[in-house]
């Protein structure tokens, strides 16, 4: 569904380079720390910035020859930008009936928003953030689009809007097959719960695309005594970090190494510390 | 498009206030600078369609909003030329409202002035405006609306200066004067349609060069 080829892009400081594919009912978690390159990938999607080379191709097509009708067929957050704060959904409502047309579903949209307790006849700007969270997140899903592109959908909430905000994707998903999601988080507990796949990015480069199963299953953190790491096995090891007890190494391989090294420590790797291990610490 | 103007007529109804207003102070400057308040009332008028034009795209450029927007299936290019509609529509409104206005008033106060002094005037006047107005929309796209302010205040002054200057030089120079004359007496022997036509000339061509860049901008241009 969609292909990113050589995608390029130049800041002053910084440079996109990444190439990666998903494919129709595929979820992908897009993990990275702040100004890793996400919502550069995210925008070069949309076409709303021209990258410096590169080819990204979405429904088959390069997305600058999108027509409105495939536009339909994407569903969009962002974290800080949405219509004007000054519309109610009511009015809002008004806005995506005209934009959509036949494939705005108001009934759902109303059900939706009655479940979740949104106001429809207030300004959006008195919103809490977690209102506004679910009420983009609920206009996102209410066109039947085939690829949801969420930027954040969850950041700054509490755990509660969190799992109901997971939950209504969940169910849209459910719904429907081939439909495709590619989601970024800081908070990778909710991509684990969500995601088929992991894509970690860090200072523009894709450091690790593989599957959340994989990554939960089969990779592991050791931790190393300084004097045990020197006869450790290398090459099952990705990434090395010194720590206050010795050396945390990610290893992709953690059955061989609890089969072989039973005296060793070694945890399941969590997406948080497996970014962790690569973007901070020394990669083998 | 059809939710462009959807959302754009949902940003002037927010705003009925301000054109009411506006009503009354042309009514006013009628009232109170008699035919002179023709164009000022006018001048009212577009003054007040600047800022509620400007407003519309302000309110889609708020918290990034234009981002958003385009995420949705509107093209680019659909954007730009709905914005541009939309400014010509609204000027199009006032210069009839304004007419009617200044034709009901110039019955009830025995005025006895053809339809076309009265339009030429207002259109006139219209007509400047809008210039200044799509200018300052075609900044306000490229640069967001707080320098559009700012740019908006110079363009105002710009346009001041000038006709303080095409004042001076019909007053106080002899080329001034004639030129001044040259076009009275055009204008007497041809009367206001050639001038109309002047006006729309001016303006397509302004509007046209503008909407084309504005489109250029937004194509090429990051959307944050």
């Amino acid at each position: 569904m969609l292909e990113i080829k050589n995608l390029k892009k130049t800041y002053p400081h910084f440079q996109l380079d990444c190439s990666f594919t998903i494919g129709a009912d595929q979820v992908v978690g897009l993990v990275g720390r702040n100004g890793s390159g996400k919502t550069t990938i995210f925008r070069s999607i949309l076409d709303l910035l021209r990258p410096d080379s590169g080819e990204i191709h979405l429904f088959g097509k390069p997305v600058s020859q999108l027509s409105e009708a495939e536009r339909e067929r994407i569903g969009v957050t962002f974290p800080n930008s949405f219509f004007s704060e000054q519309f109610t959904i009511n009015e809002i409502k008004q806005i995506m009936t005209a934009t959509y047309s036949t494939k705005f579903h108001m009934a759902d949209f109303d059900q939706r928003c009655y479940q979740l307790n949104l106001p429809v006849d207030q300004k959006v700007k008195n919103f809490s953030t977690g209102m506004q969270a679910k009420l983009k997140l609920v206009l996102a899903l209410s066109h039947e689009a085939d690829f949801l592109l969420l930027d954040e959908p969850t950041s700054g909430l509490d755990v509660i809007v969190r799992k109901e905000i997971l939950g209504i994707l969940q169910d849209y998903l459910d719904q429907k097959k081939d439909r495709c999601v590619i989601i970024s988080s800081h908070i990778s507990s909710d991509l684990e719960q969500l995601c088929d796949f992991i894509i970690l990015i860090d200072d523009g480069k894709i450091i690790l695309q593989e599957e959340t199963d994989n990554l939960l299953n089969h990779y592991g953190i050791l931790k190393v005594s300084a004097e045990e790491y020197p006869s450790l096995e290398q090459a099952f090891i990705l990434a090395t970090a010194k720590r206050k007890y010795g050396y945390a190494c990610l290893t992709k391989e953690r059955t061989y190494y609890q089969d072989n090294y039973p005296q060793l420590a070694i945890e399941k790797g969590s997406i948080d510390e497996v970014l962790q291990l690569l973007t901070k610490g020394e990669e083998q | 498009m059809k939710g462009l103007w959807v959302k754009d007529l949902l940003v002037l109804k927010k705003q009925k206030l301000a054109v009411f207003l506006t009503c009354m102070l042309a009514i006013c400057s009628l009232v109170f600078f008699g035919q002179n308040g023709i164009m000022i009332g006018m001048a009212i008028f577009s003054a007040t369609l600047s800022f509620i034009a400007l407003n519309s795209l302000t309110f889609d450029q708020q918290n990034h909003g234009l981002m958003y927007l385009l995420t949705l299936p509107i093209q680019k290019k659909h954007y730009v030329i709905q914005k541009y509609l939309l400014l010509v529509f609204a000027t199009l409104c006032f210069v009839v409202l304004m007419t009617i206005i200044t034709g009901v008033f110039s019955e009830i106060a025995h005025w006895g002035l053809h339809f076309s002094y009265i339009f030429t005037r207002i259109y006139g006047v219209g007509a400047a405006f809008l210039i200044i107005v799509i200018l300052t929309a075609q900044y306000q796209i490229k640069n967001g609306p707080e320098k559009a302010q700012v740019a908006m205040s110079i363009i105002g002054a710009i346009v001041a200066i000038v006709i303080g200057a095409i004042v001076t030089a019909v007053k106080y120079t002899e080329w001034g004067n004639t030129i001044f004359n040259k076009m009275y007496t055009y204008y007497i022997d041809y009367g206001s349609l050639p001038f109309v036509v002047l006006f729309t000339i001016v303006g397509i061509i302004v509007i046209g060069t503008s909407c084309k860049t504005s489109i250029r901008t937004l194509e090429t241009m990051e959307i944050q």
